[in-house]
């Protein structure tokens, strides 16, 4: 399932034929902008409820991408498309909408889009199938996690977040015990779809219980959730015997959280 | 452990740092957007008109969302340049945005049993004991109340050949200890090292040197520490002895200048400690043979006595367990007095018991009496006799008498009148 669905971005001066992605032009009109033969085609690519989509995720199959300067809103462009369109473009609109544009005459406004012949309809139907790939992500969504810890137990606790989440997500307390020691709030990016529901997941951040010096585990501690959307991996923490050789103290252990 | 807090308070000085930056990053932002915005408005003025000349008016949704700049459009996560963008296509991007629902807390619930590191002992001794059994006698601290008794009770020995024997030490891994096992009688040290000495042979006057373990003059000890086991075995061979001796065992303290840098040995509070008389030191006593003499006690009836008999026996030992003698011994005890006796009242019929036999001022010092066939009688000729046979159970410890009582048994005429 794409996730996503296609759709043509009507005009009142087009005249469509039995579908939106065709339109009845006269012989020898050529493709000019605002003409009655219009140079160009323009489709939205819209995210299904509760995914996303970004135009590094789409491409033109069989076409090249070109190297263009980079565009506010950010865009790639396409060459070597079939026939008899020219170049393409994809614009992300929002994290939700991508619109793509199909020319089928240059365009000297556009970097790279300047040279070639616009298309001059003919006296034969033509019929061109453009081919579009990509994937929709699981949109992103706010969380909100709370560490409960027991209090006053010799054990500091500490959370690091994965850095490249450091904007999205914001991280409160003291890791002094009781109900919401730590607090971590913020909004996830888009999940890939391989990634959803996988047994790792996307790595959110570390969650490291450390006993003060002094101090051992009876055995390894334990994080449980109240939710199956997040997978824990943990690492025990073994700190070799002052005392007794051969044998390890469980001092610690390190919880890294994934979002499934 | 303890960097945690700092560093704590390191990433909050950084964040509030990185909260400034991001203020003047956001005002720089907003101030470009109302620049590009003022722009756009001048533009559009210029142009038709298309938009109203005031940026307050015709915005979309009056909810106070801003469609109007640049930064309200990044807002709403639309990314068109806002100069391009009629509020219609706006309106239509922002429908279809999802609207995120309430966000549900997720609870990490943390547990852990937590307990300090145990930490062992160290430079502790725990006990003093040896691998075989009853060797030698612990103080018994009941007597101490009482000055006048010694804290110990004789339960314990070896016989005169002396024993080769085992002393067991526990403690700390690690934990050095000093013991020493002093000859009270006298005043020797056993060493554990052998020591050589010179033997003059009376005959040829040649002197040899001989090396031995033993007792020597001079303070010595055995010089030990408490291996991975946490105990320590240490032999010892008591030698020969005729006579009876007696040991003193215990430890020696270290002197704190020796110790090299190492915390002082810890004994506790009742083991044995040379140097101290609290506690007392463990007791050692070597027995030579026993005997027992079966006889009539000295009295002015019975001046020649004849037919005392002497058992020798080791001290201690079950004489009625001897195959040979079952513990049972004849007696045949006679005098001859001067004057005329009799049998007395208390043994009129002639049969002794026990009741004849003079009590011991220490009963554990006296062989047991395990059952006695004895009859008195005094002959016609004055001839004073006890004969039958006497079975001994366990010896006394050292020599000791079973004295019957003379006087008990045998009067004088002049005493019936």
């Amino acid at each position: 399932m794409a996730n996503y669905t296609i759709t043509r971005h009507t005009e009142n001066i087009h005249a469509y034929g039995c579908t939106q992605f065709s339109t009845n032009q006269i012989e020898g009109q050529t493709a000019t902008n605002g003409g009655p033969l219009d140079s160009t085609i323009v489709w939205d690519i819209k995210a299904d409820q509760g995914f996303s989509i970004s135009i590094d995720d789409f491409s033109f199959t069989g076409a090249s991408s070109m190297n263009v300067p980079a565009t506010i809103p950010a865009s790639t462009s396409w060459e070597n498309l079939p026939s008899p369109i020219l170049f393409a473009q994809m614009v992300q609109i929002s994290t939700v909408l991508i619109r793509v544009t199909l020319y089928l005459s240059p365009d000297p406004t556009q970097p790279g889009f300047n040279f070639g012949n616009s298309f001059v309809m003919p006296g034969t139907d033509i019929n061109t199938v453009v081919a579009i790939e990509g994937c929709a992500k699981i949109a992103g969504h706010s969380m909100r996690l709370w560490f409960n810890e027991p209090t006053g137990n010799n054990t500091i606790t500490e959370i690091t977040i994965n850095p490249n989440l450091e904007k999205r997500l914001l991280q409160e307390g003291e890791g002094d015990g009781g109900l919401k020691s730590h607090e971590v709030v913020g909004t996830l990016p888009p999940q890939a779809l391989d990634k959803v529901a996988s047994s790792s997941g996307d790595y959110l951040m570390s969650y490291v219980v450390v006993a003060e010096s002094g101090y051992r585990y009876k055995s390894v501690p334990t994080l449980t959730i109240n939710s199956k959307l997040y997978n824990v991996e943990s690492f025990t923490q073994l700190t070799p015997s002052e005392y007794k050789e051969g044998e390890n103290n469980i001092t610690g252990v390190r919880f890294e959280i994934y979002k499934k | 452990m303890a960097y945690y807090p700092k560093k704590y308070k390191k990433e909050e000085t950084v964040r509030v740092d990185k909260i400034k930056l991001e203020a003047v990053e956001e005002i720089k932002k907003k101030e470009k957007a109302i620049e590009t915005t003022e722009k756009a408005t001048a533009a559009i003025k210029a142009v038709d008109g298309v938009r109203p000349a005031n940026p307050d008016q015709n915005v979309y949704v009056a909810s106070g969302v801003d469609t109007y700049s640049q930064q309200g459009l990044t807002d709403l996560g639309i990314y068109l340049p806002i100069e391009t963008t009629s509020q219609e296509e706006i309106q239509r991007i922002i429908e279809t945005i999802e609207v995120a629902p309430a966000t549900p807390v997720v609870s990490f619930d943390l547990n852990y049993d937590i307990e300090l590191i145990p930490v062992p002992d160290m430079d502790k001794i725990y006990s003093l004991t040896t691998v075989e059994n009853n060797i030698w006698d612990k103080p018994d601290f009941e007597y101490t109340d009482d000055d006048s008794q010694k804290p110990y009770e004789l339960k314990n020995f070896i016989n005169q050949n002396g024993k080769d024997f085992s002393i067991s030490v526990s403690g700390a891994e690690r934990t050095e200890f000093r013991l020493a096992i002093f000859n009270e009688t006298d005043n020797t040290y056993y060493s554990w090292e052998e020591v050589d000495s010179v033997d003059v042979d009376a005959a040829t006057s040649e002197e040899s040197i001989i090396s031995s373990i033993g007792f020597y003059h001079g303070e010595r000890y055995f010089s030990g520490v408490i291996p991975a086991s946490g105990r320590q075995i240490i032999p010892v061979s008591i030698p020969a002895s005729s006579s009876e001796v007696c040991y003193r065992i215990g430890f020696v303290k270290v002197d704190s200048q020796d110790l090299m840098g190492k915390g002082a040995t810890d004994y506790g509070s009742i083991l044995p400690i040379f140097r101290g008389s609290n506690p007392p030191l463990y007791k050692l006593t070597q027995l030579p043979q026993s005997s027992t003499t079966i006889t009539l006690s000295e009295s002015f009836l019975s001046s020649n006595i004849t037919g005392a008999l002497t058992i020798s026996h080791p001290p201690g030992s079950l004489l009625n367990n001897s195959i040979s003698t079952l513990g049972k011994y004849d007696i045949s005890l006679s005098f001859n007095p001067r004057d005329k006796v009799s049998l007395s009242a208390s043994a009129s019929n002639g049969i002794l018991n026990n009741d004849h036999v003079l009590a011991d001022d220490f009963e554990d010092s006296q062989t047991e009496i395990l059952n006695m066939d004895l009859i008195a009688s005094v002959s016609d000729s004055n001839v004073c006799k006890i004969v039958g046979t006497i079975t001994l159970g366990k010896s006394s410890l050292r020599p000791s008498t079973i004295n019957f009582d003379t006087a008990m048994i045998f009067t004088t005429n002049a005493d019936l009148t």
